[in-house]
């Protein structure tokens, strides 16, 4: 029976690549822009929380999300790359909700 | 101390009037540039949909928004709405804000905004550090410039 040993090299390389594709992105809250650099495997959460940090962390950080003009919301559980971030792209860091009464 | 000019306050309570018509209630935003963050010099009106009793802002539009005030060099300080009678902060006031930032002002009108030009019997508050927020003097905050 012919068996086939798996490549880890190939799955290191891989997973390093991923890792290796690293861009810039743009991240706006109330008016200010600032870098951030991610990557394709990235989690849209951790980015949430890169990007949250880059501005002070606010309390209530929980009601903060990332939004883009074509996509909407971003969804955490997605990786950069799933969620279709390009480089230099504008991404912005804003409440999902906004109400009052 | 914010400095804001006497015309953003009739242009504030105009708006109220021409949006809410004494039966919906309505949201502005201030705004000031980042390169003289208390000098307030505009007014936002965002869309929204509203009632008598609550009010919800665009999703779309904020993105917009968001990306005009960069563009502009532009930052919300202080967010203004009505209420259909007493000026005060609900739950939803509380939980539902524009920013959570520490010294962001809310400042909310009574009456549908029907009432006097003016901040009188306008009710104030701030998002202190820990995230909640305390009524604060709203002689403390303005001067308003004639």
């Amino acid at each position: 029976m012919e068996t086939k040993e798996l490549d880890v090299d190939s799955v290191a390389d891989s997973h390093h690549n991923d890792h290796s594709k690293s861009f810039d992105i743009t991240i706006i809250y109330n008016g200010l822009s600032k870098p951030l650099t991610v990557a394709k495997s990235d989690l849209i959460s951790d980015v949430l929380s890169r990007a949250i940090a880059i501005f002070g962390s606010p309390p209530n950080p929980h009601t903060l999300a990332l939004f883009t003009e074509e996509r909407g919301e971003l969804q955490d559980g997605q990786t950069v790359k799933e969620s279709g971030i390009k480089k230099h792209e504008k991404v912005l860091l804003r409440p999902s909700t906004v109400k009052a009464g | 101390m914010y400095r804001i000019p006497r015309r953003m306050i009739d242009q504030t309570f105009a708006t109220f009037r021409s949006c809410g018509g004494n039966q919906h209630e309505c949201q502005l935003y201030w705004l000031s540039p980042w390169d003289n963050p208390m000098i307030l010099t505009e007014v936002a009106h965002p869309k929204h949909c509203s009632s008598r009793y609550g009010l919800s802002i665009e999703s779309n539009w904020i993105d917009q928004f968001w990306k005009d005030l960069a563009d502009r060099g532009l930052g919300v300080r202080i967010q203004v709405h009505t209420h259909p009678g007493e000026a005060f902060h609900s739950l939803t006031d509380d939980t539902y804000p524009l920013l959570f930032d520490i010294g962001f002002l809310s400042l909310v009108i009574p009456d549908f905004a029907m009432g006097p030009v003016g901040l009188r019997n306008v009710y104030l508050t701030e998002i202190q550090p820990d995230g909640s927020w305390k009524q604060v003097d709203i002689n403390s905050r303005f001067i308003i410039n004639e």
